[in-house]
């Protein structure tokens, strides 16, 4: 017996319990719903079973008699005995939480048979089918013979029986199941002779009545030529006391002398049901997974010193044999760290569904106390997320599935009146976007009153009468976040108490996520939180402060921008920027964190300094003119923190702070740069409240916040009314420009009276500051919460100059030259469109200035989507058998070479390419490692000469490559040496050709699948489309090659791995090539047509591509399976 | 019956429960018995037992996907000396006479003390 004092033990007991309890909670009232569904019955039988089973360990005496309970209920129901029916069903429940709430106790170290169970014993049994199960559960064990004398039981004549041997056999009585055990002597027994009687006879062993005989002895009389010793071994198993063996001569010897005599008393054995367990897998405390993770994380950044030996060793001469045993070795180890860390980023995510299954008891309970009916509908449940998060999501959820309960949905006379299904719904939806998990809660309920809350905004003076008045819908939206704030008038017993919504506001924030409310008045509320996938990667804007580098959180970005010096001025003795039309207070981090304050020794002793400020000016160019401006959400409103200088956009492995900085107000954590420099994460809402402070004590005279323009303050520290948190247009018409530049260095040590004296400096603003400027192209605006990386782009650039180049068909018949290799056929065309990743300044420029982009056409040939012929027509036709099989085993990942730069200002890009080349090994099916940063800062060209044709050598190098790597691949993944190459293809193709193309694939009338693979960091990406046919030989060779039995339907595992190898083939090998570091993002499936359709065209639309068409054909078994892959790389700068 | 050489006898545990398999593998480790593999399910107990030709198999009675009794059918029909050993609750009597005809060398009734589990095997394995 497991002692309950084992605090291990009886941990993994309670999480095995917990989990079982969730998937109660959920099975009982999927039952409820269909009462007539056997296989839920059978597994909340098989449930209950394993609760009392385990309980059993730990001697729970209560639980076990619950689960005892539950299990007859259920076994009832599975005979069919009893009906399902709501009084049993609640019944039932009951009997769950009372094993929650021993579970509890025992988490608790509490004493558990405070929890009467009694009672609901007696209820269950009333339930029960007249004459099964009302025995009293069956806690004890089996108690079998209290008296048994091994040597007791004298034999008499009557245990004569001519030409047997008699094999006494006594049953220990330790054995809970005599019955059994005499049956399994029996069966051995009978393995070696033959059994002519026994006793028990069969017949009594088998019956259910059971009863052991007199002295736990089994007397079998046998005839054998077996020795006795074989005869002693056979009966002697475990828990046999002892066996002998008599023989003929004594048996009748005895017979001879003695008169039969004595009978048999009868015990009883106990018996009954139980059975065993459910659950699987090892479980590893969350904690040290994030130990693990943490540990990955240095791995990757030690790994990064090895490749600069490397490359010492590389420029030094002599040392060529030894630099390639490094490199070699650096490689393995780099990828090997890079596994793990994705390994472990994967182990913490758990489905939603842990979530989402709790609202339906919820819900049920619900609907039963407060008469309104509720369907619930889940969708996208198994989508994962890490554990922690969610963990922390519980509360929020579940006070948000609240809100709609009893303020969105009605009742159902109401719903009624308003034409409604008098059964609301409550839509729960997970989904996955990139790093991000979409959560929405749905409501088709009655919508936000928004009459009621101005005016219960206006009763708590959160605004204004006058603000009241003029209230924009958006700004409705936002009041219900104020703390606070809560339309409530009466708590009831359902419903949250006093939580308001801001509270689970600042639960998402915390969470580094966003939330997002919409309603329709009358017809419904959505609420849609994005979550990170994990928390222990962040995507995060680095930027430098004078000497110190500072990580900002994408999520808390709204957009950044570089601003002339002219717009910043001075109101009220506050800092301003002017943006648009708004005027923002700025922060200044520099003010927040002055340098001395942090050159305090970080983890490893190191300050993150920055030895050369040149170093770190990347692609951005900076000028004195203008600011690096982070605008940032606080509560509402807008602030701009000042930067000196953005560096790049990386995700970033968060590490755990030391003691000495927890304590720093406005940071968050820190991480690790890939040259070992400690960086230091910034809470953004800390800084600003910082500043507030910090600025409180300069100007107390000021009142709170920022006075005009956009208002700082928080709403729990205001005192008075105050305006609405909005940013409204400035009441300034007129705003400074500085007379002189004002550069940097004198800005930001510039004190509010110097920045005020500004203000008369100028007073005619611009509308739009970037417009004019010729340097917007530095402007970078990034999209809140964007991690792909991707940029909407104009989509009428320079088509004049597209259709110019189009004519040109020099590049197709190229490219067409340079395929032909040991594949059949290759061609290539294509179309150019000019934009940059990641930045949306680019755009704004192109829309602004298209010349800049036409002057390098040498890069941009823009091949009209012009009718294909028919040759290619022809092909079309055959990628009716499309699929892809490819691979790339991380094994056989090779890291591209770093390249030498010997530009003095290209140290930083080197440090980043490592880093990249670190993430680059990283199993392709994730982008969690080191691996975004700003690919403005990276020259594309090579990619841009290769994708149009100019570089036919690379191109005929990367098509070849990566086909071998592919093939490899998916040798290695499936261990057939069979696999053979079929033909590569590449076309260059134009929106519009993608879009015929598709309207080919329509005709096959076939369904197909698509993977997409962001191309990283670029916004490219892979479409791998399938015919679901094709698909499902894929599965099914991955299947055959696990030996695993094929599965009925269409898996999608195998073909992530497939698309995961094939993803990285291309891209690695590209890196391999250029020298641009390029890795595969998250593959994200899309079933079946019409969504291909659609997300192919958003695409499309969404972002202008250089697109080139690949058929890849793998061969096995004489099938052939294709690839149709859809290459889609942004138009990159030059 | 003879006192078998416990240290280095080799275990595969089968339970659907992952608790059960903790406390199995509790029980045997510091006995010196050797662990070489765990099974979730019927199905996956055949696959490992192929691959790992344990000394000895605990084997679950109910479990998804393949029950204890067909994998114990299985595994004799791979290998007729396996020994095998069904770890059932009571109340499965029915089942546990099932798998001893199937071939089950011997059963454990749950919940067991750690002796009882050792005992079992040690016989079993002695044989």
């Amino acid at each position: 017996m497991v002692s309950v004092q084992d605090k291990e033990e009886v941990k993994f007991f309670l999480d095995e319990l917990n989990e079982n309890l969730v998937y109660l909670d959920e099975a009982i009232i999927t039952l409820e719903e269909n009462p007539s569904d056997a296989e839920t019955i059978e597994e909340i039988f098989r449930v209950a079973h394993t609760i009392k089973g385990s309980a059993g360990f730990l001697d729970l005496k209560n639980l076990v008699s619950l689960g005892h309970a539950m299990e007859s209920v259920f076994q009832e129901f599975k005979d069919g005995k009893i009906q399902v029916n709501t009084e049993v069903i609640t019944t039932v429940l009951e009997c769950k939480d009372a094993i929650g709430e021993i579970g509890k106790l025992l988490g608790q170290g509490e004493n558990t048979e405070t929890v009467d169970t009694e009672a609901l014993i007696q209820k269950i049994n009333t339930f029960l089918h007249a004459d099964s199960g009302k025995k009293s559960p069956a806690v004890k064990k089996a108690d079998p013979i209290s008296d048994n004398s091994k040597n007791g039981g004298e034999l008499t004549a009557s245990d004569y029986l001519p030409g047997t041997v008699l094999l006494r056999v006594w049953v220990s009585t330790e054995e809970p199941a005599p019955a059994i055990r005499a049956f399994l002597v029996q069966k051995n027994i009978s393995e070696v002779a033959e059994i002519i009687k026994q006793k028990p006879t069969e017949e009594e062993m088998d019956s259910e009545d059971f009863v052991f005989p007199e002295h736990c002895e089994l007397k079998f009389w046998v005839e054998t030529d077996a020795s006795d010793v074989t005869l002693s071994n056979a009966a002697k198993v475990d828990l046999i006391d002892d066996v002998k063996v008599v023989s003929e001569e004594t048996l009748k010897s005895i017979a001879e002398k003695e008169k039969p005599s004595g009978s048999s008393d009868q015990k009883t054995g106990a018996s009954t049901r139980e059975e065993i367990e459910l659950s699987d897998t090892v479980r590893i405390p969350v904690q040290r997974l994030d130990i693990m993770l943490n540990l990955v994380g240095e791995l990757v950044i030690a790994n990064s010193g090895f490749s600069q030996i490397q490359e010492h060793l590389r420029d030094s001469s002599g040392f060529d044999e030894l630099y390639r045993n490094v490199r070699d070795r650096t490689k393995d180890l780099v990828r090997i760290s890079a596994d793990i860390q994705d390994l472990v980023m994967k182990s913490r995510l758990v489905p939603v569904s842990q979530v989402f299954n709790r609202f339906k008891r919820f819900i049920r309970d619900y609907s039963f106390r407060s008469g309104k009916k509720i369907q619930l509908v889940m969708t996208g449940e198994s989508t994962e997320i890490d554990k922690k998060i969610i963990d922390e999501m519980i509360k929020p959820l579940t006070h948000l599935v609240r809100n709609s309960l009893d303020h969105g949905i009605e009742s159902p006379e109401e719903r009624r009146k308003s034409g409604k299904n008098p059964v609301g719904r409550l839509h729960l939806i997970a989904s996955q976007e990139g790093n991000y998990i979409n959560v929405v809660i749905e409501d088709d309920g009655k919508g936000l009153d928004y009459v009621k809350i101005v005016q219960t905004a206006v009763d708590r003076e959160i605004i204004t009468y006058s603000e009241a008045e003029q209230i924009t819908e958006d700004e409705i939206k936002k009041l219900i976040f104020h703390p606070g704030f809560s339309t409530k008038e009466e708590i009831d017993e359902m419903s949250g108490r006093g939580v308001g919504m801001d509270v689970v506001k600042t639960s998402v924030e915390d969470l580094n996520g966003t939330i997002i409310l919409d309603t329709t008045p009358g017809a419904g509320t959505r609420l849609t939180i994005k979550l990170p996938l994990t928390l222990a990667i962040l995507n995060a804007l680095i930027v430098r402060v004078a000497k110190d580098r500072f990580c900002i959180p994408m999520s808390s970005i709204v957009e950044t921008q570089k601003v002339a010096m002219k717009n910043f001025l001075s109101v009220e003795n506050n800092e301003m920027v002017r943006l648009r039309d708004s005027l923002i207070p700025i922060v200044r981090l520099e003010k927040i964190f002055p340098a001395e304050m942090l050159d305090v020794e970080g983890e490893n002793g190191e300050t993150s300094e920055v030895e050369n400020e040149s170093e770190y000016s990347g692609g951005i160019i900076q000028t004195q003119d203008e600011l690096p401006v982070i605008v940032v959400d606080y509560h509402g409103s807008h602030v701009a923190i000042l930067v000196d200088q953005f560096i790049n956009r990386q995700e970033m492995v968060i590490k755990s702070l030391s003691e000495h900085y927890r304590s720093i107000e406005g940071i968050s954590g820190a991480s690790i740069l890939g040259d070992g420099s400690i960086i230091l994460i910034i809470d953004v809402h800390g800084v600003i409240q910082l500043h507030q402070k910090k600025r409180s004590k300069t100007f107390q005279d000021i009142g709170p916040g920022f006075g005009a323009g956009g208002d700082l303050t928080p709403p729990q520290i205001i005192q008075k009314p105050i305006k609405s948190p909005i940013v409204k247009p400035p009441k300034k018409t007129k705003a400074p420009e500085p007379a002189e530049p004002v550069t940097m260095a004198n800005l930001s040590s510039m004190t509010a009276e110097q920045f005020e004296s500004l203000e008369d400096a100028e007073t005619n603003i611009p509308e739009e500051p970037e417009s004019e400027d010729v340097n917007a192209q530095e402007e970078q605006r990034l999209e809140q919460s964007d991690d792909t990386a991707e940029t909407p782009v104009v989509d009428d650039i320079d088509s004049d100059l597209k259709d110019q180049m189009i004519e040109d068909g020099t590049a197709d018949e190229l490219i067409e030259q340079v395929l032909e290799m040991n594949v059949l056929h290759t061609k290539i065309e294509g179309e150019v469109q000019d934009t940059s990743p990641l930045t949306l300044q680019d755009q704004k420029l192109r829309e602004e200035e298209p010349e800049p982009i036409a002057e390098e056409p040498t890069e941009m040939e823009e091949p009209e989507a012009i009718a294909e012929d028919d040759g290619e027509l022809s092909e079309f036709e055959k990628m009716k058998q499309m699929i892809n099989a490819s691979d790339e085993e991380p094994t056989e990942m090779e890291e591209p070479e770093p390249i030498a730069e010997d530009d003095g200002e290209l140290s930083e890009f080197e440090k980043m390419k490592q880093m990249i080349d670190v993430s680059d090994e990283v199993f392709p099916d994730q982008n969690l490692a080191l691996s975004h940063f700003d690919a403005s800062t990276l020259d594309f060209s090579l990619i841009n000469r290769i994708l149009d044709g100019h570089d036919e050598e690379n191109l005929k190098n990367w098509l070849k490559q990566a086909n071998k790597r592919a093939i490899e691949g998916i040798i290695s993944l499936t261990g057939r040496e069979d696999i053979k190459s079929g033909k590569i293809r590449a076309k260059k193709f134009s929106q519009k050709k993608v879009m015929k193309h598709f309207d080919d694939l329509k005709m096959l009338q076939e369904e197909i699948i698509a993977l997409k693979l962001p191309i990283l960091p670029l916004s490219g990406m892979i479409y791998l489309i399938f015919t679901k046919k094709n698909a499902l030989s894929v599965c099914n060779l991955l299947f055959e090659t696990a030996q695993l039995p094929a599965p009925d339907e269409l898996d999608y595992e195998p073909l992530l791995e497939v698309t995961n190898i094939l993803g990285s083939a291309y891209t690695n090998t590209l890196t391999q090539i250029t020298d641009i570091p390029v890795e595969p993002g998250l593959p994200e499936i899309i079933e079946n047509r019409e969504e291909v359709e659609k997300s192919l065209m958003d695409d499309l639309t969404k972002q202008k591509h250089r697109i080139l068409f690949v058929e890849n054909q793998f061969l096995w078994d004489n099938k052939s399976v294709l690839a149709d892959i859809l290459l889609m790389i942004p138009q990159i700068n030059d | 019956m003879a006192s078998a050489k416990v240290e280095g006898t080799k275990v595969l545990i089968v339970d659907d429960s992952g608790y059960m398999r903790q406390v199995i593998r509790k029980y045997l480790e510091p006995k010196g018995f050797v662990i070489i593999g765990e099974a979730q399910d019927g199905w996956e107990a055949i696959q490992l037992f192929d691959q790992l030709r344990p000394d000895v198999v605990t084997m679950d009675i109910s479990m998804k996907k393949m029950g204890g009794i067909e994998a114990t059918k299985k595994i004799k029909a791979i290998d007729s000396k396996a020994k095998v050993i069904m770890v059932s609750a009571l109340g499965e009597a029915r089942f546990i006479k099932e798998a001893i005809k199937a071939g089950a060398n011997d059963f454990i009734i749950k919940p067991f003390a750690e002796e009882r589990l050792v005992g079992s095997i040690t016989n079993v394995v002695g044989k």
